[in-house]
């Protein structure tokens, strides 16, 4: 038992720092709009109109279609001021902020 | 360092460890629709969020529970040197390339910025490294001495 003590003392303390965090449920993030992109291009690239396809808006990334892979954008998401108000992307000069879902 | 000191030395790292893991992997669990979001925005993770923001908390308390086991440290110490590895590297990326977004990191831990995390992260890796190497010695200090003993 004496081999266990500081052990059973550590997760005493562990549960009871849980018990005194505050833990939001809902995560402070940007809503982003998420595109499907078509046709190949790398991350940092620009992005055509007419080859991002809107999925959704949210702070979290949805799956995409096809995204197995690692070197080409498969889902990009994009801030509100590059998006128009029909859910497309403004013009062919958009760079993704983020590209969690890539493809070959 | 002597035997007993070093016995002392690494139980107070396992219990930190045990400390951090099941404070980290309960506070990721108590906030896992948060952790998913978040882990969803890094560009690293994207798409995996869902599967990582499960597998990290149970890895961590699968590690908490090795370094509980004073049998199983020595694997305990290994695995907390390897996650604590892979989240310093993870923090390097992200301070590299995504500092605008925020930590995926459990409980208080969260409140830090990229670069007090990645300070805090080195000090673990250090401890964990350290404790390593002292289990590694001591378990070879008993099995020389066993060795050496002569039947009466």
């Amino acid at each position: 038992m004496k081999k266990y003590f500081s052990g059973i003392v550590a997760i005493f303390l562990a549960v009871s720092f849980c018990a005194f965090t505050s833990i939001k449920e809902k995560p402070e993030l940007t809503s982003l709009y998420w595109f499907q992109i078509s046709n190949q291009y790398t991350p940092g690239e620009t992005v055509d109109q007419a080859d991002a396809t809107f999925i959704q808006q949210s702070p979290t990334a949805p799956s995409g279609i096809g995204c197995t892979g690692s070197t080409y954008d498969c889902v990009a998401g994009f801030n509100a001021n590059q998006v128009n108000s029909s859910n497309q992307l403004k013009n062919n000069s958009q760079v993704p902020i983020l590209v969690p879902g890539k493809k070959n | 360092m002597k035997k007993v000191k070093k016995t002392v030395f690494t139980d107070i790292i396992s219990a930190l460890f045990i400390l951090l893991f099941v404070y980290t992997a309960i506070t990721k669990l108590i906030g896992h629709e948060s952790f998913k979001a978040v882990l969803s925005q890094s560009p690293l993770i994207g798409i995996k969020a869902t599967i990582l923001s499960w597998l990290l908390p149970i890895l961590e308390l699968f590690t908490a529970t090795l370094l509980f086991i004073p049998a199983m440290r020595k694997w305990g110490f290994a695995s907390s040197l390897i996650l604590m590895l892979i989240f310093t590297g993870y923090i390097t990326y992200m301070i590299l390339f995504a500092r605008h977004l925020p930590c995926s990191c459990g409980g208080v831990i969260s409140l830090m910025t990229w670069s007090q995390h990645l300070i805090f992260n080195i000090f673990f890796t250090a401890l964990a490294a350290i404790a390593l190497r002292l289990t590694l010695r001591n378990k070879l200090f008993i099995a020389i001495n066993r060795n050496s003993r002569t039947p009466v």
